[in-house]
């Protein structure tokens, strides 16, 4: 794995973590855990090769306890790989982590950068200090912000006062106020209502055509990975299983749906029949087609040839199913 | 000296917000400030009433224990000021992986902590030791000179260090042992052994109180400054406190390499 054209490119990533563990319950055992402790050592991240291209949306999904997160925390220089290199825009998130840092956006999506107590535009104001942003630069990226998530007056109330959806608007904004290169959202619509979801979805691609922006986007909503990302990374177990398109994800499925209405019901219990199908209703039979051991234009053609067919329906096996088919290969 | 003015400017930027937070809750925040000045009062009338009822701390008369003290509420003043807010952020934020957002900023995480410790507090305590270092200085009949002066600010700013050096030690263990709370209570019977003057400690203790883990900066040779008996040892002071202040920060940096942050 090689390109120039990468923004990001992760080597061999590796994680772990030693974590005490306790195997009883009750008063004895943490008494007796404050002088023997066993520990455990969890993979969290194993030999993850990552690249992404500048200008990309990148989703990474997986099931909860997959590694996101550390993935997340080890591009964003927060945590140190046990192993691997990591090169983004040719910098070492460690050893150049003020450079580095001054070019990303990071909004952890159960964690606040705002100061609860006050109006979001303290925390800005805070923010144009620490980032050192010229004061008609951060009143342009503010407005053009406000106007796109429709927070002019949210950004005056006290944060502890907003709805959660508010809130995380106004986190977002935070995380780009400096006009980042790369932005990392880890959960960013967690908890939050359609609405609020969708606002920050087109604010998301906006800003992405715009300013070509890179988004990593850890969610566990696969509607925003299909509406969001030009490509995703599938984690489990802290390795990658895929790595690329959606829809080369959905061709990686050896099923397709098959739905046949027929125009009498002696057809259709024949075709039940012989291949021993039990989802029917009516004159209508549905089934998945695994076309690794049939092949699907032959199928088809015999099934037009020998029976009167109303209709037929054919479609790729949905994302979710797909997903979930892969989190289930432990 | 770039970097020095940025980050007191983030330094003062940040006090601004934790001013303005602290107003947002308008009766917690007289209380606070009130309860401090009446505990601060109560200071100097415990060392009142120690040296009346005691022999005293020998060698010292009266005056100069006042002396002593408003140095020393002077000193608590500032640091509290400073830092004091320190301790009550630091161990949730450990706790729950919050520090973390520390690294994503484009300053160094351990000048963030210490930004984020000012404490309004305790600004009270500061005046309260300006006040009674004149009225002891009056009292004991002592002319200032620019010397003085100027060796007083030196022991003010090295003992800064010193006491930055405690504080990143301490957040060392606490991140290797998460839970501090109770750490930061032994730092704290540490520091106060700096509230009494050197003559009440003997043999290895005075060693270590004068030289080794120069507890005696902060408040013990300022006030030898300005009573003109200060000893030649305070050097040695000054050194082992720049020392520790290099230490500690070469086993923060050793120590945030370990950092293992909290669960997603």
């Amino acid at each position: 794995m090689n390109n120039d054209n990468y923004i990001i490119e992760a080597k061999k990533l590796s994680k772990v973590f030693k974590v005490h563990i306790r195997d009883r319950e009750g008063m004895l055992s943490a008494l007796s855990s404050l002088f023997f402790r066993q520990y455990d050592y969890v993979n969290a991240a194993k030999e993850i090769n990552l690249g992404i291209i500048q200008g990309t949306i990148r989703g990474l999904i997986g099931p909860n306890g997959a590694g996101k997160s550390t993935l997340i925390k080890m591009l964003t220089g927060i945590l140190f790989p046990t192993s691997g290199s990591i090169n983004i825009m040719g910098l070492n998130p460690w050893s150049d982590r003020i450079k580095y840092v001054n070019n990303i956006g990071v909004l952890f999506g159960q964690k606040s950068q705002l100061i609860w107590e006050l109006p979001a535009i303290d925390t800005y104001s805070y923010y144009r200090k620490m980032y050192t942003i010229p004061i008609d630069s951060y009143k342009d990226t503010l407005k053009y912000f406000t106007n796109l998530l429709n927070i002019k007056d949210v950004i005056t109330k006290p944060v502890r006062n907003l709805s959660l959806g508010e809130r995380m608007k106004c986190e977002l904004v935070c995380a780009l106020l400096h006009n980042p290169k790369i932005v990392y959202l880890d959960e960013p619509t967690i908890g939050i209502d359609v609405t609020a979801k969708q606002s920050i979805r087109n604010m998301i691609k906006k800003v992405n055509k715009d300013r070509n922006t890179t988004f990593i986007i850890s969610t566990h909503d696969l509607y925003e990975i299909e509406n969001l990302c030009d490509e995703i990374t599938v984690l489990n177990n802290g390795s990658v299983i895929y790595n690329g398109t959606l829809e080369k994800l959905r061709m990686l499925s050896s099923k397709k749906k098959v739905e046949i209405t027929f125009f009498n019901k002696a057809d259709k219990n024949k075709v039940v029949k012989m291949w021993n199908l039990n989802q029917t209703m009516n004159n209508t039979i549905k089934f998945d087609l695994d076309v690794t051991k049939y092949s699907y234009k032959e199928t088809i053609i015999y099934l037009l040839q020998n029976f009167a067919i109303k209709d037929i329906n054919l479609s790729s096996i949905n994302i979710e199913t797909v997903i979930e088919a892969i989190y289930n290969q432990k | 000296m770039k970097y020095i003015i940025k980050y007191l400017s983030l330094y003062i930027e940040y006090s601004k917000i934790i001013f303005a937070r602290g107003t947002e809750f308008k009766t917690d925040f007289v209380l606070g400030i009130c309860i401090n000045l009446i505990s601060t009062l109560f200071t100097p009338l415990f060392q009142f009433l120690i040296y009346h009822n005691t022999r005293g701390y020998p060698g010292w008369t009266f005056d100069e224990i006042i002396l002593f003290q408003s140095i020393l509420l002077f000193w608590n003043g500032i640091i509290l000021t400073l830092f004091g807010s320190i301790r009550y952020r630091i161990t949730p934020m450990i706790i729950y992986g919050h520090f973390e957002l520390f690294l994503l900023k484009p300053y160094p995480a351990l000048l963030l902590i210490f930004a984020g410790g000012f404490n309004y507090y305790s600004i009270g305590t500061i005046l309260a030791g300006i006040i009674l270092s004149i009225y002891a200085l009056i009292k004991l009949n002592l002319i200032i000179g620019f010397i003085q002066i100027l060796l007083f600010w030196t022991f003010f700013f090295i003992g800064i260090l010193f006491y930055l050096s405690i504080m990143i030690f301490f957040l060392c263990i606490s991140f290797i042992l998460i839970y501090i709370f109770n750490l930061f209570e032994i730092k704290d019977r540490l520091i106060s052994l700096a509230h009494f003057p050197a003559e009440i400690y003997s043999g290895l203790f005075k060693t270590i109180y004068l030289i080794f883990f120069p507890l005696a900066i902060w408040t013990y040779y300022p006030s030898q400054t300005f009573l003109g008996k200060l000893n030649i040892i305070s050097i040695y002071a000054c050194i082992s406190s720049i020392l520790m202040f290099i230490l500690s920060l070469i086993a923060w940096n050793f120590t945030i390499k370990k950092y293992t942050g909290a669960g997603g």
